[in-house]
């Protein structure tokens, strides 16, 4: 099985939620308890208001395409055997700086319709052994 | 605030080696040899060298496991060199350009007299250029999953590693926000390896490139295809920095360092890629601040390419032209040798190899000395404008928040 041999992501103290959201499909992300803002990766300190106090919330899910890119030659573990496939950086509706990166889970013979700020929703992808990854989809 | 560009410091020597793919020699021997050629170049001997400065020290791009072997920090070059005594050293920042900005601040502040500069590259004997610092897995098909910490658990689990990988997407979204196509972009391939077809230097100084060759090279990560991404190699380059007032008694005419600008970072840079505008701009900002010129004044570029795209957010943001306006700038001859502002006269990283931006400052000054020859004496490649020899170079290296630009001119400005 090539998803096997696919990098396993190790939740660490700052992002241990983002993991266990994803396990339950739920895309779970961290947000400021002083000005609201909605962090992709956790921070320790917000850089907008500096507090230092955070809760970890479900977000809706729903974003647009930032950017992306279409791999065709890959070193990267367990996805050589994949190819052609997207890698997406997506802009969630919650928050305009907040770029969720993921696969986008769409056909090659859709490629040709992919651009820039089409709607998009997460999906979970159930790699086995207890890793879920959040991924996206056209919406 | 801005550089004082009257503080004069210049470049006065410049050295190099070989490039190759995955050679015999040590990268520490040819970093040495690529620095004795240097000092030579300016007239001066080692002991005359009393400041340091390169990138990066152990781990980063370009470096392998193994001082000496596979790299060339600062620490092994004291042994490798024979240094005895310096007054001055740094091997911080995020490229070379940064160590040459730096140099450049050592010089103007009196800290030394001579800085040695340096940047050696070490091609990894298997798997893709990046792959290492970016966490997949290196190459051949790995018979466990990896594991993934830290930020890389967003990236390697999506098949995110290699560089073309990350650097793709902002070209991706310039294409789609302004229309630009590959089209285009084969301008810039094209001139850039017509240049390297100059330069005997250059890994392709063999191998012309038509368009057909670029439109049908196989993609890497979609829009990147092979031939726009730079080829990794084993080599050094060197420049030997120092004041003008010394600058005068060498054998070689000074480049003299008229504007100086900085990268710079905004923390709302994410996705990485975002960076790329952003260390230009930030670079712009401050390099125009520091000068009474202008963009009309400079007479050729040597603007950083690890990725071919990387032409247009330097060209975008240093006021050659509009956002959203370098794919059709580019075009019509206007960037090769005899146009209007010949940019990469070297090949760049894309047609020469990768230095990883020192061989754009070893070209500037090459411009600036009217020497930029495919055979001695010669000229192939020297920049002229209405028989006038360039007298500005604007030369910007770097990539990810960290950049260092400068305009060389060949007299203090
Ligand atoms: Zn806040």
């Amino acid at each position: 099985m090539t998803a096997a041999q696919k990098a396993i992501p190790v939740p660490d103290e700052l992002n241990a939620p983002y993991w266990e959201g994803a396990k339950e499909h739920k895309l779970v992300l961290q947000h400021c308890s002083g000005c609201g803002l909605v962090s992709a990766r956790p921070r320790v300190i917000c850089p907008r208001c500096h507090k230092e106090e955070f809760e970890w919330k479900q977000v809706s899910g729903k974003g647009i395409i930032h950017s992306y890119v279409i791999v065709h030659q890959t070193t990267a573990a367990g996805f050589q055997d994949e190819v052609p496939y997207v890698v997406c950086h997506v802009v969630i509706n919650e928050e305009p700086t907040c770029y969720v990166t993921a696969n986008l889970l769409v056909d090659p013979s859709e490629y040709d319709k992919l651009t820039i700020s089409l709607p998009v929703v997460v999906d979970f992808e159930d790699r086995g052994n207890g890793v879920v990854v959040p991924q996206w989809r056209l919406a | 605030m801005a550089f004082n560009a009257a503080n004069e410091v210049a470049i006065v020597g410049i050295g190099r080696t070989k490039m190759s793919r995955r050679g015999e020699r040590a990268i520490g021997a040819l970093a040495v040899e690529a620095s004795l050629n240097a000092i030579a170049d300016a007239g001066i001997t080692l002991r005359d060298i009393d400041g340091l400065s390169t990138y990066p020290e152990s781990t980063g791009p370009g470096v392998g496991p193994t001082p000496g072997v596979s790299a060339s920090g600062l620490q092994w070059m004291v042994q490798g060199l024979g240094i005895e005594q310096i007054n001055w050293w740094s091997n911080g920042g995020g490229n070379i350009s940064t160590a040459i900005g730096t140099a450049a601040m050592a010089i103007a502040t009196g800290m030394c007299n001579y800085v040695l500069v340096w940047r050696s590259m070490y091609q990894p004997r298997s798997g893709a250029f990046g792959s290492g610092t970016r966490g997949s897995s290196g190459g051949g098909a790995p018979r466990e999953a990896p594991k993934a910490g830290g930020g890389n658990a967003y990236q390697a689990p999506y098949g995110m590693g290699d560089a073309p990988t990350h650097f793709a997407a902002a070209y991706m979204r310039y294409m789609k926000m302004y229309g630009a196509r590959r089209e285009h972009m084969a301008a810039y391939a094209l001139s850039s390896r017509a240049n390297a077809n100059k330069n005997p230097y250059s890994m392709f100084y063999d191998q012309p490139m038509t368009f057909d060759d670029y439109m049908n090279c196989r993609m890497i990560a979609d829009p990147l295809c092979l031939f726009d991404c730079d080829m990794p190699v084993d080599g050094a380059a060197a420049i030997v920095l120092t004041s003008a007032d010394r600058a005068k008694d060498g054998p070689k005419p000074p480049a003299y360092i008229t504007a100086l600008g900085s990268g710079g970072f905004n923390w709302k840079n994410r996705p990485p890629e975002e960076w790329q505008n952003d260390t230009a701009r930030n670079l712009s900002r401050t390099l125009w601040a520091s000068t009474y010129m202008t963009a009309k004044d400079i007479d050729g570029c040597e603007l950083y390419d690890g990725f071919s795209p990387d032409i247009y957010w330097w060209l975008e943001e240093m006021n050659f032209c509009g956002r959203g306006e370098a794919f059709e700038y580019i075009q019509n001859g206007r960037i090769a040798l005899g146009g209007e502002l010949p940019i990469n006269t070297f090949g760049g990283q894309v047609s020469e190899g990768r230095l990883h931006g020192i061989a754009h400052w070893y070209e500037g000054v090459k411009q600036i000395r009217h020497e930029a020859d495919d055979k001695p004496g010669d000229g192939a490649r020297n920049i002229v404008h209405n028989g006038r020899p360039a007298e500005n170079i604007l030369v910007c290296t770097g990539m990810l928040g960290h950049g260092v630009g400068v305009i060389l001119s060949d007299e203090p400005r």
